[in-house]
């Protein structure tokens, strides 16, 4: 019997009808795709470091699974980290990691791609490696094992994984994945994994760590070098044109609930309004928007293929795709013909975005999640939050004119430059927007009890590659100490406060901007058992700081120093196209309380993107912004 | 609007979809081949599908009936042909009826369901599982303990089994019709549970899998085919 369908019937048969969720672990959806192993040259795995059902929401993965399993000499299966329970029992059944489309063990892959998505999915990263019978360290493994790649936002600070991971792939995946395909295609791999290795890190955008020499000392680097023959820093990759990419329609459509059950479609990448504690707004620099016909013509297509009643319209602010309007309107009469509702995540805050969610989402109406960050005017200029207490206000009045009853209010304490007035100012904002959401409730002829907000507090985290990424974060604390100014600050019963455990954000502090040496600890942690950290009910933070203190190092001095803005930092090789003096620039800004506007509607601000990656903001209404 | 009964499978790894799950995969199926599906008034439209007598995860059945409702005409061979188009193998559609739109709801009318019983791996022989269902049968009480809630509950379930027999088949195998729906209720795990309470199977039994054939509603005081 062929290896995987013995494996399929011992999963079936024996490991399935004792675990929770069996659903998650069979495969079988529709449009997933199963070519015959023989019939291509390159066999890839596409792992998630997360279990089902958060992995199967996450676009990157649609869109790579896809853009692989269209070539014709290579094919594309997936795997995602069992639960603890599923793990539990492959561990004592001898089952390997396996792969969603063929049960084949993910040992026989040629290569195994990782989506590196969130700090506290390392541990799941070296489990699955190990469940795999793979060595978990690059330097360990030889000929005979698959490569291990790993891309997705958190390697722009790859340091901490780099010990594990043979090469990452920094920035858009959709070109460079096509380049390392060719390449597997043409080299005789089963020769010589360094003469591989040197011919990855030929190709742009790929860092392959065990070439470079780094060397520490405190939390900057002392000295660094590279090999021969490989590039001294690492540029991005930037797709120019998202039009030139292809993306996908048959997707699959998962069996089981998952997070995010629905159609994608992906309006344009990158965010220049210039958060300053935001990754994300600097990594997928500039704008690029894809032409609403195209969009229109993805969104129909894919719910044809899939049979999903609800398509996301997918970016970093979905009300700012210059062309929103039209594409609404566009896309009206089709939905509603179909039953379909059209969802935008994340909402900017301001009336026209409540107006569309209004347009949207008609009489479904449970509760509307706005994200001002920061309580004082002050400190959203300091983090450049565009956001006026005006704007929220009227953003508020309009939701709860439209029927909203319930607001969502997302903050953070701990931002750099932060006064206790500040905290305190995150209260009063959510007192007025009960007082308003009262008055217009009661204007209407409603009960004004019915007005609620919750307020969610979480602890600012520093990024690499951000303006603040030198800042220091609150110690635990002086977290808790402004939590309870918070708490004993907001009377009204309509106001429901929650905060996110300190402990996740020190850890996520300490791994985001780790260096090599955080490497022992994430090993450390998984040998303890460490799994699924990002998940409330499994993380055990007294492991990890057991993991620390074998290793010797300090979480709490990695997250609560400032740095040194002349050093080295860890992750300065790896650049994301954006100048380092213009972070600092930001910085200084918001030391000021100076904001920037944003490039797209206005002037080109000079982050250096743009010149340095080649690359231009593309509006869909033809606007650029003149770098 | 037309209301259509279907029979559908769902064999090999399908078994491990939920009740929900299987309306997700037949609402999608659906609309990816064109039916128009009916939809229930209200804030949060659903699509009008409901299955009969939902199955544990992990019980295998080439009987999963459901009534769907669809919005303009459709006949059962194209809903049979389009559907089969969009399920994959182990879910197909092997029949479908119109019935009468003020037809009692499906969930209303079931009244049992039968059952194949496999012992894959070990168990009794056949001419001595023969021998102890007869006597099992002949009990008057067959006490079946429940929990429910923390509570537990002892109940008399002989009443719920119709009938009961071993087969020799490819593995040995236990047929058995059992009450199902309202008026009294017996799932296939549970009587597996009685038969280990009973010494019908020994306790090195492993290997036992369920399978459901046929789902029966109740016309005129007479079990019939549900579709
Ligand atoms: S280089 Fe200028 S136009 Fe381009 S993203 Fe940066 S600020 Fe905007």
């Amino acid at each position: 019997m062929e290896l995987g369908a013995s494996l399929r019937q011992k999963v079936l048969n024996d490991i399935l009808p004792l675990v929770e969720k069996p659903g998650r672990y069979i495969g079988g959806e529709h449009n997933s795709v199963s070519k015959p192993w023989d019939s291509v040259s390159t066999r890839f795995l596409f792992a998630f470091p997360d279990v089902y059902d958060v992995g199967m929401s996450y676009l990157g993965l649609r869109v790579l699974y896809h853009l692989i399993n269209q070539r014709e000499d290579a094919l594309c299966e997936r795997a995602f980290a069992p639960w603890p329970d599923m793990e539990a029992l492959m561990r004592s059944n001898g089952i390997p990691l396996y792969s969603l489309e063929s049960f084949t063990p993910a040992r026989r892959f040629d290569i195994i791609g990782f989506t590196l998505q969130y700090e506290l999915n390392y541990t799941n990263v070296l489990n699955m490696l190990d469940l795999s019978n793979i060595p978990v360290r690059s330097s360990d493994r030889d000929e005979s094992h698959p490569l291990i790649i790993a891309g997705g936002p958190v390697v722009y600070n790859p340091e901490p994984m780099a010990d594990f991971i043979d090469a990452f792939v920094i920035g858009d995946g959709e070109e460079v994945i096509n380049e390392i395909l060719d390449m597997m295609a043409s080299n005789d791999r089963s020769r010589d994994r360094l003469g591989l290795l040197k011919e990855l890190a030929q190709i742009e955008g790929v860092y392959v760590p065990r070439f470079y020499d780094i060397r520490y000392s405190g939390l900057s680097v002392s000295s660094f070098s590279a090999d021969a023959g490989v590039p001294d820093r690492i540029v991005p990759r930037r797709v120019r044109d998202l039009e030139s990419v292809p993306f996908p329609d048959e997707v699959i459509v998962p069996l089981v609930d998952t997070v995010h059950d629905r159609a994608m479609v992906e309006l344009f990448r990158g965010c220049t309004r210039g958060c300053r504690f935001c990754q994300a707004g600097i990594i997928y620099r500039p704008v690029r928007e894809r032409r609403p016909e195209t969009v229109r013509k993805h969104v129909l297509s894919q719910l044809d293929s899939t049979g999903y009643n609800e398509v996301s319209l997918m970016s970093l602010s979905s009300a700012d795709y210059s062309s929103i309007e039209a594409l609404i309107g566009s896309l009206a009469g089709d939905c509603d013909s179909r039953k379909v509702t059209v969802s935008l995540p994340s909402l900017r805050v301001d009336s026209f975005s409540i107006g569309l969610a209004n347009r949207l989402q008609g009489l479904r109406k449970s509760s509307i999640t706005f994200a001002p960050e920061a309580g004082t005017q002050r400190m959203r200029d300091v983090i450049n939050k565009n956001v006026t207490e005006d704007d929220l206000m009227e953003a508020a009045r309009a939701a709860f004119a439209h029927g909203w009853t319930t607001i969502k209010l997302y903050f953070m304490i701990g931002l750099p430059f932060e006064t206790d007035e500040d905290v305190l100012g995150i209260a009063e904002l959510a007192h007025k927007v009960i007082d308003q959401g009262r008055q217009v409730i009661r204007d209407a002829g409603g009960n004004p009890g019915r007005a609620k907000v919750h307020v969610s507090v979480a602890s600012f985290v520093p990024k690499p590659h951000t303006p603040f990424q030198w800042v220091r974060q609150d110690s635990r604390e002086e977290f808790e100490r402004k939590i309870g100014l918070l708490r004993r600050s907001i009377r009204s019963r309509a106001i429901k406060l929650s905060w996110n455990d300190p402990d996740i954000s020190l850890l996520e502090a300490a791994l985001s901007r780790g260096d090599r040496r955080v490497g022992n600890v994430i090993e450390k942690a998984w040998s303890m058992g460490c799994r699924f950290d990002g998940w409330d009910e499994l993380f055990e933070p007294e492991k990890w700081w057991d993991a620390f203190r074998s290793c010797e190092i300090d979480p709490e001095y990695i997250g609560t120093t400032d740095r040194d803005v002349s050093s080295t930092l860890p992750w300065d090789h790896i650049s994301t196209g954006v100048s380092k003096s213009f972070l600092l620039a930001e910085l200084r800004r918001a030391e000021r309380g100076e904001t920037t506007p944003d490039c797209r509607s206005d002037r080109c601000t000079g982050c250096g993107v743009c010149p340095s990656l080649e690359v231009s903001t593309v509006l869909s209404t033809g606007g650029t912004a003149d770098a | 609007m037309p209301r259509v009964r279907i029979r559908m499978h769902k064999l090999g790894r399908y078994a491990y979809l939920s009740h929900l799950d299987m309306v997700r995969v037949l609402e999608r199926a659906i609309r990816r081949a064109g039916l128009r599906l009916a939809y229930s008034q209200g804030f949060n439209p659903h699509p009008k599908i409901s299955f009969g007598a939902p199955l544990a995860v992990g019980v295998t059945s080439t009987c999963e009936v459901a009534d769907v409702e669809f919005d303009g005409s459709v006949s059962p061979d194209e809903i049979i042909n389009k559907l089969n188009e969009q399920l994959p193998e182990g879910m197909k559609v092997d029949k479908a009826v119109l019935i009468d739109r003020r037809a009692k709801s499906l969930m209303s009318e079931i009244a049992a369901a039968r059952y194949i019983i496999r012992m894959t791996l070990a168990g009794p022989e056949l001419g001595q599982l023969e021998d102890s269902i007869k006597q099992l049968l002949d009990r008057d009480q067959l006490l079946l303990e429940k929990t429910r809630d923390g509570d537990v509950k002892v109940v008399d379930v002989r009443p719920y089994i119709l009938d009961m027999k071993a087969m020799a088949g490819e593995t040995l195998q236990i047929e058995a019709c059992l009450r199902t729906g309202s008026k009294g209720n017996l799932r296939p795990d549970d009587l597996v549970t009685v038969m280990r309470q009973y010494g019908v199977l020994p306790p090195e039994t492993i290997g036992v899998r369920i399978h459901r054939i046929e789902l029966l509603v109740e016309r005129d005081g007479r079990l019939v085919s549900a579709i």
